[in-house]
């Protein structure tokens, strides 16, 4: 190995050790980046990008901090994808860049492992290989001689088994001795701007003079019988039903365990507060504004973990990339990846974890396709409001509702893939990209990486909860609180009479009033007015000012529209449907006497909420994760308009043929 | 189906047979997606699946590619050689 020592760098204390670690998808890079890091690693998106990156520190045996860089997992630095890019402007960065590179290498894919290696060697920055999954390499019988390789490439190379932790104080090691070192490139390697054919050719030269015993490219009889059957049109179709159906049933049933514990803690909380702080607008900023919009939105946070937990799980073990081919079959058809089956389906839950998991895609166009249609799928918060309404559609007659509640979910799944067909040809400029993916070797998952990303994510998610959201939460309730509306004349004249009247009369008489004051309320507030000044606009659609601020105030999150209906109703706020409160709502009528909910009203109301963007936070999440606001604003005006057109059309239609 | 004089479209290849890329119908990025992966101009492939996908072995890397892609890869059969790579 041909190395001069360099004089010690005089910044040294100025600021950590960099070290970036680099390496081709699926060779351990991950799990390796969290052994050296653990829990002190932190997801943020490069500046002006949306490809994440993570960063760690650590402090080595002699006291000096070191900086992790996990770049994303790539094939070749010359290609212009995003992670690509990322890579080329971390690695070439003068002021910034690092120090040391760690490549990171899968043992038993030496040849192909080491283009991106001869690419990063001809920059002429620290190298250290991590030569990983020896212990695979030694079950295939393949002896590479570590010490001819790092003669070949002029840097040191460490044999490591990441998953087990062998390995890790030698390459802490080697990286405080690279960083020493000056390197010259291999003599034999390509130079100017190689092709990779000409990188490719070196890498099979240089694979081929350390492979002491064993062969590289094996057949594995295993992996292709399996691959046959879980890519298989009936077969594959079937694995994939029985996977998702587990995914989905863990974040339906089981993350609503986690999620009844938030709310009940939440509403200790609020409790609490309204027990030490005076009645008052403090006290319902609190307890309503902050801690009713929290719980509003970190709710949601088990949905997020678990999801992202699984999804590493399955990644790890290679199925992933097999279900994405089963899946292309139908959504090529609308131009989407086949990796959308995961946000998609999980959106089914809630679009806020469905749009983070867009991740997996790694074209950003059909990233992009896969994002804005995410929120058609009908989420949970959608239930509610279909079983109100599917209920007060076909009232009597369960087997209809229930078509209909049915109906609703294959509307906006529908909904969905012709919209991302009609975005492909419009909105989003580019061809989807073909399927091409690599289909790593079967192995058990690693619990480690799984409960790092699920981490990750939940952390990555709180951060835009706890800011964005919240402060939305907050504007939100308090135009639906304000301004406080004096006690209509009738709920006084109650409270007159509760005062000089039995107990249990009393109770009665109280509750009343209090239901009117609400009712009132809900009026007179910003939103009521709101709803009542954009009447005229839902007036097509068959909305009168109550269904219209059913509208207006669902905009925070979608089962707001039943409390919101049973408050105008003059119940009392109830978000739980029981036959009593849908009974109520059936009676509300118009202000000319008229009755509201008539069945032409409910189907219009119905294609409303299966087609409407009525989620400030999935807007917040499509900002964030596309970078760019006008793509959040495009969700919400397209979603809107189709919304609209198609209710209004139902209403007029039903209309017309006299069914109101 | 065949092209020119020995050189047929990756979807023709029977199971187990193996084959030297030419060349690939394909824009910039799919291909570079392809090189990246190891398909390579010249590199030697072994069909592990023929349908939907199409699975190839090149050198120890399997790529899954759709049909509509492997059929504009043009490749050379071969008899059956070990792949490059090999020790």
């Amino acid at each position: 190995m041909t190395v001069a020592v360099l004089a010690p760098a005089a910044p040294a204390a100025v600021r950590p050790r960099r070290v970036a670690l680099l390496g081709n998808p699926n060779t351990g890079k991950t799990t390796l980046f969290n052994h050296l890091c653990g829990l002190r690693a932190k997801t943020s998106n490069y500046p002006g990008t949306t490809t994440a990156i993570r960063r760690g520190t650590l402090v080595n045996d002699d006291g000096e901090r070191q900086e992790f860089i996990d770049l994303p997992g790539l094939y070749d630095l010359q290609t212009s994808t995003p992670e690509s890019e990322v890579a080329r402007k971390v690695l070439l960065a003068s002021a910034d860049g690092p120090d040391v590179v760690v490549v990171v290498i899968d043992a038993c894919n030496l040849t192909r492992n080491l283009v991106l290696c001869g690419e990063l060697l001809s920059l002429g920055v620290p190298v250290v290989v991590a030569l990983n999954m020896m212990d695979m390499a030694q079950s295939r019988g393949l002896e590479i001689d570590t010490a001819a390789l790092s003669d070949r490439l002029r840097c040191p190379v460490v044999p490591i088994v990441a998953r087990r932790r062998t390995g890790l104080d030698t390459i802490r090691r080697a990286i405080n001795t690279a960083s020493q070192l000056r390197q010259a490139p291999p003599s034999d390697m390509p130079r100017d701007e190689a092709t990779l054919e000409q990188l490719t050719w070196w890498a099979e030269n240089v694979t081929d003079s350390v492979i002491r015993a064993g062969a590289l490219a094996t057949r594995d009889d295993v992996t292709e019988r399996l691959d046959r059957y879980l890519t298989h049109p009936l077969v594959g179709m079937a694995a994939f039903v029985t996977v998702m159906c587990g995914l989905f049933w863990v974040l339906f049933v089981l993350a609503s365990v986690p999620m009844d514990i938030i709310e009940a803690l939440f509403g200790g909380l609020a409790t609490s507060v309204t027990a030490i702080v005076p009645t008052g607008p403090v006290q319902d900023l609190i307890t309503q504004g902050i801690i009713g919009g929290l719980s509003g939105t970190i709710v949601f946070l088990p949905q997020i973990a678990l999801l992202f937990f699984l999804i590493s799980l399955l990644e790890d073990t290679g199925y992933l990339a097999r279900a994405a081919f089963v899946m292309d079959r139908l959504l090529a058809r609308f131009g989407l990846p086949g990796q959308a089956f995961v946000p998609l389906l999980t959106s089914h839950a809630c679009a806020l974890p469905g749009i983070m998991s867009a991740r997996l895609i790694p074209n950003r166009r059909d990233r992009l396709a896969t994002i804005l249609v995410a929120p058609f799928m009908s989420c949970s918060a959608r239930v509610p409001v279909y079983v109100l309404l599917t209920t007060l559609l076909f009232a009597n007659r369960p087997a209809l509702a229930g078509l209909a509640f049915a109906g609703c979910y294959l509307l906006g799944a529908s909904a969905g893939l012709i919209t991302a067909w009609i975005f492909g040809r419009t909105a989003l400029k580019g061809q989807p990209r073909p399927l091409i993916l690599e289909l790593p070797p079967y192995r058990a998952p690693s619990l480690t990486n799984a409960l790092l990303a699920a981490k990750d994510q939940s952390l990555s998610f709180l951060r835009t909860a706890g800011t964005v959201i919240m402060a939305i939460c907050i504007v939100m309730w308090w135009l639906s609180a304000y301004p406080h509306t004096l006690p209509p004349a009738e709920a006084t004249a109650l409270r007159a009479q509760a005062a000089a009247a039995d107990p249990e009369p009393a109770r009665e008489l109280l509750a009343r009033a209090d239901s009117l004051q609400a009712k009132a309320e809900q009026a007179g507030s910003f939103a009521g007015r709101a709803g009542r000044f954009v009447q005229p606009a839902f007036a097509p659609l068959g909305f009168d000012w109550q269904l219209t601020l059913g509208v207006v105030t669902s905009f925070l999150a979608r089962e707001v529209f039943v409390s919101t209906m049973s408050v105008l109703e003059g119940g009392g706020g109830d978000s739980d449907l029981d036959a009593g409160v849908v009974a109520r709502i059936r009676g509300m009528t118009r202000d000319d006497g008229s009755v509201l909910f008539t069945p032409a009203t409910c189907a219009a109301a119905l294609i409303f909420f299966v087609l409407a963007m009525q989620c400030l936070p999935t807007l917040t999440i499509t900002r964030r994760e596309t970078g760019s606001v006008k793509y959040a604003a495009l969700q919400l005006g397209y979603m809107s308009v189709l919304a609209y057109i198609m209710a209004g059309t139902t209403y007029q239609l039903l209309h017309l043929v006299g069914v109101s | 189906m065949a092209t020119t004089t020995g050189v047929i479209r990756l979807t023709s290849l029977a199971v187990d047979a193996t084959a030297r890329l030419r060349s690939a119908e394909l824009d910039t990025e799919a291909r570079d997606l392809l090189r990246g992966l190891g398909l390579t101009d010249g590199s030697i492939v072994r069909v592990c699946k023929q349908g939907e996908p199409c699975v190839v072995q090149v050198r120890a890397t399997r790529i899954g590619i759709t049909s509509r892609v492997a059929g504009t890869i043009l490749v050379e059969p071969m008899p059956f050689v070990a792949l490059r790579g090999l020790k």
